[in-house]
């Protein structure tokens, strides 16, 4: 949606848009009845208590903000506003080793202002976004308003919109119709 | 001669615990600020340290502390090479953990 640089004004914007689409579209879906989500939180809970606990330690086994850090300095380095393919395809190796090390880091067990749990959390949705950000780079081989592609300089000759849908852990990246001028 | 350092010495424990007070020593750059020590702090020494902050930029006030007996934002706070600086929770809210108290 913003390419390589996310335009002042249009996070608002977006806010208010997707989160207009999304509670419209939960609210068609759950049938105008009250669910009862107990077995979903059960299930999300225990999900959680995997991600955070694979092993019981009483210790962070690693940092995960340093993993955070890890990660913003390669999409820094390697998916910012000017950006080549292989810049794009170093940042999505490392994307992907960063998430297999991150999944398997225990975490102590924290009560009170858990921020290590909540990081790990974060760095998940981060990892994902991230990787969805440079296959979006990777596939639009051309330079189009915000997205800049150092070594596809010019548009190309036709607009094309990508969608990139969640599968597990793995995103599929499918090209939809072109733009219609 | 070794690098430049600047030392902490930070509150730790959970409500109704007794105060431990740590001594951490960190490498000191130009610029760094103390929040940025407690952040290399919980990325290089423990991660179970407690911190509040949002907007790193003195915007937010969510880390507020008490440094060196007096209450401040550790966002814009200079840390000193060479020198010691006492980091303890904001003295009235209630302590939740570490640094970490209730938003007033």
């Amino acid at each position: 949606m913003h390419g390589a640089n996310r335009l002042s004004g249009n996070a608002i914007t977006e806010a208010l848009v997707t989160g207009r689409i999304a509670g419209e579209t939960a609210a068609a879906r759950s049938g105008g009845g009250r669910a009862d989500l107990s077995a979903a939180l059960a299930s999300e809970w225990a999900a959680l208590q995997a991600l955070w606990h694979p092993r019981a330690v009483t210790r962070d086994e690693e940092s995960i903000d340093a993993l955070k850090a890890e990660l913003q300095q390669t999409m820094w380095n390697d998916a910012g506003p000017l950006r080549t393919g292989a810049q794009l395809e170093r940042a999505l190796a490392a994307i992907r080793a960063l998430r297999r090390r991150a999944a398997d880091v225990a975490l102590a067990p924290v009560v009170t202002f858990a921020l290590n749990l909540q990081e790990k959390v974060e760095l998940r949705s981060l990892l994902a976004a991230s990787e969805a950000i440079v296959l979006a780079a990777l596939a639009r081989t051309e330079t189009r308003g915000a997205h800049v592609r150092l070594d596809f300089p010019e548009p190309a000759a036709r607009a094309v919109t990508y969608l990139l849908a969640r599968e597990g852990e793995a995103w599929r990246l499918a090209e939809r119709a072109p733009v219609s001028a | 001669m070794s690098a430049a350092v600047t030392r902490l010495r930070v509150s730790r424990g959970g409500a109704g615990e007794p105060v431990r007070v740590e001594e951490f020593e960190v490498p000191y750059a130009d610029g760094l600020t103390l929040l940025e020590a407690l952040i290399w702090i919980r990325r290089h020494r423990d991660p179970s340290l407690a911190i509040r902050f949002s907007c790193k930029a003195n915007a937010c006030k969510e880390c507020s502390a008490t440094i060196d007996g007096k209450p401040g934002y550790l966002c814009t706070r200079r840390a000193v090479p060479g020198a010691t600086t006492t980091i303890e929770p904001l003295r009235k809210p209630r302590l939740i953990r570490d640094l970490v108290t209730e938003l007033f």
